[in-house]
């Protein structure tokens, strides 16, 4: 029985569930900005290993018999890390995703207290000797 | 006096479903083909798999080097999972979508939350048209914003989809996002039509049975159809991931895995779905952008536009080529509908909607030949960018193709020529059928169609023809 005591309980759960998600995804999206700061106060920027070639201007790599620009791949011209920092965009997605999965167990608890039709349902099955 | 017409009789298939279902083109006929999809190994093994390996590539493209020519997560993505994707789809119809790390997410993140709400209905209508929108819009940041180039921009994407499809699984039932929104679903359940493996039901046992349709609510050994698909009144592969789940269900042994002839379904539709029709023409397009942009004379036809008309801004005049190019084959098509409908009545949208399919073998060639340079001539860069992972140097001289130029270029017109021949093969079937419940010729309804393919089949080779630059 759907009373509206129930509702009223669900909606409020629901609303906490949002404000908790999107609370934390806002946290986090804080926490990135400072860990960022803190990265570019440090200066901090990681050299990785050249690949083979990346030296090699267009002529010399004709001559080292590289053929056609399409033959030469996988010979970048300078590796790095990246440039931004993933870690803001990481927190970021995080931050949402979790909101996003508390607002679904906030919607399981909805549904749960008021009563909805069953799910999706299953073709009807009228044919002679078929199943309901 | 009118002639009476006498009715015509459309000889589909004169066996039973037993009988189809204990002939040999039943791969659950096959010993260990059996023990494997009723394994509760599959497809979780496969899953977690891929899950892994897309752990690794979201890693890599987000902590990798930012440079795409080094890094392996972008060479993992473009180089090899993408050009191999179309050719999964042809082999085994829409079995990615069952081993789809985004899938694996999507049942996760239900165990846990289980909302399960039904999708709204607009999805549900509205869904194709959605994908169709979805595709186009991807294909335009990818050129605009260089999210291939860009290791970054490849992970936002990912990102971005998983963020999708933990919203569509913590509220809607089923997996609501490869169904009704997912790009990749859309693209592979156009190109599952044409797949050699389909699965079907024994009719015949399905009357008989007490199950509650166990194997599309799901029982106690595995859980629902993940794409809502009840296996006794299915006609299409392409919302079937073939995840087995109602086999593993199924208490009577009703469903079977048929070999059938590729491409057979696309004149078998009973209801032709515009929206469908209009993404195997978008992605005729898209191809075509995509061969267009990796040409020489694309950067000339830039320039010469730009001295033209004096814009020099690149993403407008991109843009512009990009509408006109994806609506190009959608536009042709059209005309060729209105053609039909002139000299055989009915509204053009019908025709555009049952003759669309038939360019669906052509789209598959094309999507498979531009890809196929991808993963032949630059193939070896997966080899290259991750030798550095484990502390090893590449070979200087070492080229990242895995044949010659020469060689793809045959093997593509190849591939051009076989879409085309099927693709041709599906407008005769389709014609012919729909000539003859008219009594008129079917040579006449088919023509603006083989005239619509062989354009595009010479557009195609003639791109090929040409050199390409690569992604790496």
């Amino acid at each position: 029985m759907v009373t509206h005591k129930s509702k009223l309980h669900a909606n409020t759960g629901l609303l906490l569930a949002l404000l908790i998600g999107f609370g934390f995804g806002a946290f986090l999206f804080m926490q990135s900005k400072s860990i960022e700061n803190h990265q570019s106060d440090l200066g901090s920027s990681s050299a990785v290993e050249s690949m083979p070639g990346m030296d090699m201007d267009a002529h010399e790599m004709e001559e080292a018999g590289h053929g056609t620009e399409e033959e030469t791949a996988g010979h970048g011209t300078e590796e790095s890390t990246q440039d931004n920092s993933p870690v803001a965009l990481l927190l970021i997605f995080l931050g949402v995703n979790v909101a996003l999965i508390v607002t679904g167990v906030a919607l399981k608890r909805v549904r749960s207290k008021t009563k909805v039709l069953p799910r999706e349902s299953a073709p009807i099955l009228e044919l002679e000797g078929g199943t309901k | 006096m009118t002639p009476v017409q006498q009715p015509i009789e459309v000889k589909i298939s004169t066996r039973t479903p037993t009988q189809i279902q204990e002939s040999k083109k039943n791969l659950m006929n096959t010993p260990w083909i059996a023990r494997t999809m009723r394994s509760r190994l599959f497809p979780g093994l496969f899953q977690s798999i891929l899950a892994a390996g897309f752990v690794l590539i979201g890693f890599q493209l987000l902590v990798g080097p930012s440079d795409a020519h080094s890094n392996f997560g972008t060479a993992l993505m473009w180089v090899l999972w993408w050009p191999l994707i179309p050719i999964i789809f042809v082999l085994l119809g829409r079995f990615w979508c069952a081993i789809c790390p985004f899938a694996t997410l999507n049942d996760l993140v239900q165990k846990f939350t289980g909302a399960r709400m039904a999708p709204p209905a607009f999805l549900k209508n509205y869904g194709i048209w959605i994908i169709d929108g979805l595709f186009i819009l991807v294909t335009w940041t990818d050129h605009v914003f260089g999210i291939v180039k860009s290791p970054l921009g490849s992970g936002v994407l990912l990102l971005l989809l998983t963020t999708s499809v933990i919203a569509s699984g913590a509220i809607f039932e089923r997996r609501a996002f490869c169904r009704y929104l997912c790009p990749i679903g859309g693209l592979s359940s156009n190109y599952a039509r044409t797949g050699i493996v389909t699965l079907r039901a024994n009719t015949d046992i399905c009357l008989t049975c007490k199950a509650k349709a166990v194997c599309f609510n799901g029982g106690e050994i595995a859980p629902e159809c993940p794409l809502g698909q009840f296996p006794r009144t299915m006609e299409s592969g392409a919302d079937c991931a073939l995840c087995a789940r109602c086999i593993k269900n199924c208490p009577n042994d009703a469903i079977s895995l048929q070999v059938g002839t590729p491409t057979r379904e696309l004149w078998t539709i009973r209801k032709p779905k515009l929206a469908e029709s209009f993404l195997a023409m978008a992605i005729m397009g898209i191809v075509l952008v995509q061969n267009l942009t990796m040409l020489d004379i694309w950067q000339k036809g830039l320039d010469g536009i730009e001295n033209l008309t004096g814009i020099n801004n690149w993403t407008f005049l991109f843009t512009t080529v990009f509408i006109v190019a994806v609506a190009f084959p959608v536009v042709v098509l059209i005309y060729a509908a209105k053609f039909t409908a002139n000299r055989f009545g009915d509204d053009w949208r019908k025709w555009f909607a049952t003759f669309g399919y038939a360019m669906i073998p052509l789209d598959i060639a094309g999507h498979v030949a531009h890809n196929l340079f991808h993963l032949l001539g630059e193939g070896k860069a997966v080899w290259f960018t991750a030798m550095p992972l484990f502390g090893l140097s590449a070979d200087v001289n070492a080229s990242s193709a895995l044949v010659s130029t020469p060689i793809i270029q045959v093997l593509q017109y190849a591939i051009v020529a076989l879409g085309a021949i099927a693709s041709l093969y599906a407008v005769y079937r389709i014609a012919k059928f729909n000539a003859l419940k008219i009594n008129r010729s079917w040579k006449v309804m088919a023509a603006p169609f083989l005239v619509t393919i062989t354009m595009f089949m010479v557009m195609n080779i003639g791109a090929f023809s040409l050199p390409m630059m690569g992604r790496m």
